[in-house]
């Protein structure tokens, strides 16, 4: 037999949903740990900076310093490192922030109880990062799928399409012809199109395609009689941050 | 442990958020004691200036990774009282029963996942010997319970989907409602055994300390409506919740603090119980009875078995609930915005939770205000520990920490949440 993942679960700035979703496995949990073993996990378990990882789950953005030093710190002791949900990956809600009119940012930034950074970065700003899992919050079976992987030795490979395409083949009524302003054409799926299949418009959760076209989107848009302001809001939701590099690049 | 000591603890473990906790002993007294949020603040109130009335809900949900659905339905409220909307009874029961499943699914993952370990003496429930995975499972068909319906109501168990300004974007379908139904059916039982396992570790507990508790009040045991009661005697409706909750900043904590009419209190499962007791189905009362525990009760670590007690409450009362639906689909109305301001209310599982905002004419937020349960519980947590401490003389250093964390996780506090915001209520 193998020998079992050393798996750490860290959480930067964030809401801790996406690692709570570990118990979201509930009866495979059980079944992980049969090939897994936590070593690091503040929430879980306890804390164990002295110990090496085969594999660091990470979630949450960079918000502060001690986000960054953390982070850095978990990367020089483990061998794979995972974004987690899109808070890592994407700087999510929290990313937010970076949409606000240039003012507002710099007065958050005086008035911050605590020192924070211009911006809110996802850790692929700071380190390299092995692998993406996206999603507000990620799901189970892609967090199953990628630890098994990792322990047979192969690679999760991220698979890069777009909303629609799950949407079509789940055969859903498109939101955009009933004039719902959705974000589909330019986002990643992998969701198998959950929020339209429940009627809700896609707000690009896991992050936007490389070639997405927003132009035409936002043309689109107008053409429905969403107004600028809604249109800057939508293009901001989960999607305030994705092009960010490295603070002073 | 000697009669002066020094408490550093870093990074408490198995509570959602990061916190550190100094605390002085001197001379057997506890000269000072800061619990400390260390988070970055996240800013939701400011996110959400600017952005459209039906955005907010699906945006602040994401303060919380346990109690998202708390935090959306809250807003929802909050801006549907703005608008002047009435929802549809249907959709109240709809949100009435995720709120009942959100409880369900919060409290035992805590329970069994975050607090068992402390009164087992185990670092965690990865840790747990063979015999002991029974509770294991336990915990997880009674959050299954709770996930399934959110499943079908929502989507998703987190950041559910469905919910929204003026109703649900899509309805359940009846079969999937009786299937839930059949979850929650069997899920009764291990409620009633969570119940007799946690009061058997409250009564193990002697620690009481007289404060303040505020919660819901009304017909019923009420969750997302009713006037807000204090058990100094005072009863507020929630417009003006400002006039009695006085928010501070203290200087070791990213995460404010407060008051209600100027004292420290609790709210959470415990202070539920302790006001509202009455309002709850016979068969809970009958194993408050059969296990003798009294409320209202003075001590923290009674929040536990408070939050077992809730689980049976809110299994009886989706049943009634299901019983009661006969999902039919309603398209969700236009409504129309206009300049106003609304609060929304509600029980999350953790204690009250406050959520309003100011729309202008065109239904885009000016301003919002977020006050969440554990940053009202801080200051209690500080009180309790004051006198707690010096309880645990006797107690070699290491178990005097434990107990300390122990009472910190009782609260079930929720870190992350307190950190979402910088300003000062508007005025």
């Amino acid at each position: 037999m193998r020998k079992k993942l050393r798996v750490g679960f860290f959480s930067l700035s964030c809401c801790e949903g996406c690692s709570l979703v570990f118990f979201d496995l509930e009866e495979n949990m059980l079944k992980a740990l049969d090939f897994i073993e936590i070593v690091d996990a503040r929430l879980f378990d306890g804390n164990h900076p002295e110990e090496r990882l085969d594999l660091a789950i990470i979630e949450g953005g960079i918000q502060n310093e001690r986000d960054k030093d953390d982070l850095v710190a978990v990367r020089k002791r483990s061998d794979y490192l995972i974004g987690f949900g899109a808070c890592a990956t994407v700087a999510g809600v929290p990313g937010m922030r970076n949409a606000l009119p240039q003012q507002m940012q710099k007065s958050l930034q005086k008035k911050a109880i605590k020192p924070i950074k211009e911006k809110v970065y996802p850790i692929n700003a700071f380190v390299k990062v092995d692998y993406l899992l996206q999603g507000c919050p990620v799901f189970t079976h892609e967090l199953l799928d990628v630890l098994v992987k990792l322990y047979h030795g192969t690679k999760p490979k991220l698979e890069e399409v777009p909303v629609c395409k799950e949407c079509i083949e789940r055969e859903n009524p498109c939101l955009l012809f009933q004039r719902i302003p959705c974000l589909g054409p330019v986002s990643y799926g992998g969701c198998k199109a959950l929020c339209p299949t429940e009627r809700g418009q896609c707000i690009a959760c896991r992050g936007i395609t490389k070639d997405g076209n927003f132009e035409a989107l936002r043309e689109l848009f107008r053409k429905m009689g969403v107004s600028e302001q809604e249109i800057h809001n939508l293009f901001t939701y989960f999607t305030a941050n994705p092009f960010e590099k490295k603070e002073g690049e | 442990m000697h009669d002066s000591e020094d408490f550093y603890l870093r990074n408490i473990t198995k509570v959602e958020g990061h916190a550190n906790l100094s605390l002085k002993l001197r001379n057997k007294k506890v000269e000072s004691c800061e619990f400390r949020i260390t988070e970055s603040q996240r800013f939701f109130e400011e996110i959400v200036e600017g952005r459209h009335f039906s955005q907010i809900p699906l945006i602040v949900a994401r303060i919380c990774g346990l109690c998202s659905s708390s935090h959306l339905i809250t807003a929802i409220e909050a801006i549907e009282r703005a608008l002047d909307f009435s929802p549809s009874e249907q959709t109240l029961l709809l949100r009435e029963l995720a709120t009942n499943a959100e409880f369900l699914k919060s409290h035992s993952l805590h329970l069994y996942m975050l607090a068992l370990p402390d009164y087992l003496n185990k670092e965690s429930v990865l840790r747990f010997e063979e015999k002991e995975h029974h509770f294991i499972h336990d915990g997880l068909e009674l959050k299954k319970a709770g996930t399934d319906v959110l499943i079908a109501l929502g989507g998703r168990p987190h950041q559910t989907v469905n919910l929204r300004v003026g109703g649900f974007t899509r309805f359940p379908p009846q079969e999937k409602i009786d299937a839930v139904r059949k979850t929650l059916e069997q899920a009764r039982e291990k409620a009633i055994d969570a119940i007799k396992l946690f009061s058997g570790f409250a009564k193990k507990n002697t620690f009481a300390r007289k404060t303040n508790y505020v919660a819901l009040v009304g017909s019923g045991y009420c969750l997302l409506c009713g006037a807000i009661k204090c058990t100094d005697g005072t009863i507020v409706d929630e417009e003006h919740y400002l006039d009695h909750l006085h928010e501070f900043l203290v200087p070791y904590s990213t995460a404010k603090q407060d008051k209600f009419n100027g004292e420290e209190y609790m709210v959470g499962a415990l202070a539920r119980m302790n006001l509202n007791k009455k309002e709850m189905y016979p068969s809970v009362k009958k194993l408050i009875k059969e296990n003798k525990l009294k409320f209202p009760n003075q001590s923290p670590f009674y929040n536990n078995v408070s939050q077992a007690l809730e689980l049976l409450q809110c299994i009886e009362h989706s049943l009634k609930i299901i019983d009661e639906l006969h999902v039919r689909k309603e398209p969700i109305p236009k409504i129309k915005p206009r300049e106003s301001e609304g609060i929304g209310v509600t029980e999350a599982p953790r204690g009250v939770l406050y959520h309003s905002y100011k729309l202008n004419s065109r239904g885009f937020i000016e301003s919002g205000n977020i006050v969440v349960p554990t940053l009202q519980n801080c200051r209690n947590i500080e009180g309790d520990l004051k006198q707690f401490v010096p309880t645990l003389l006797s107690k070699p250093r290491e178990k005097a920490e434990y107990e300390i964390e122990k009472l910190i996780r009782a609260y079930d506090p929720c870190i992350s949440c307190s950190t979402h915001f910088l300003k000062v209520r508007w005025t």
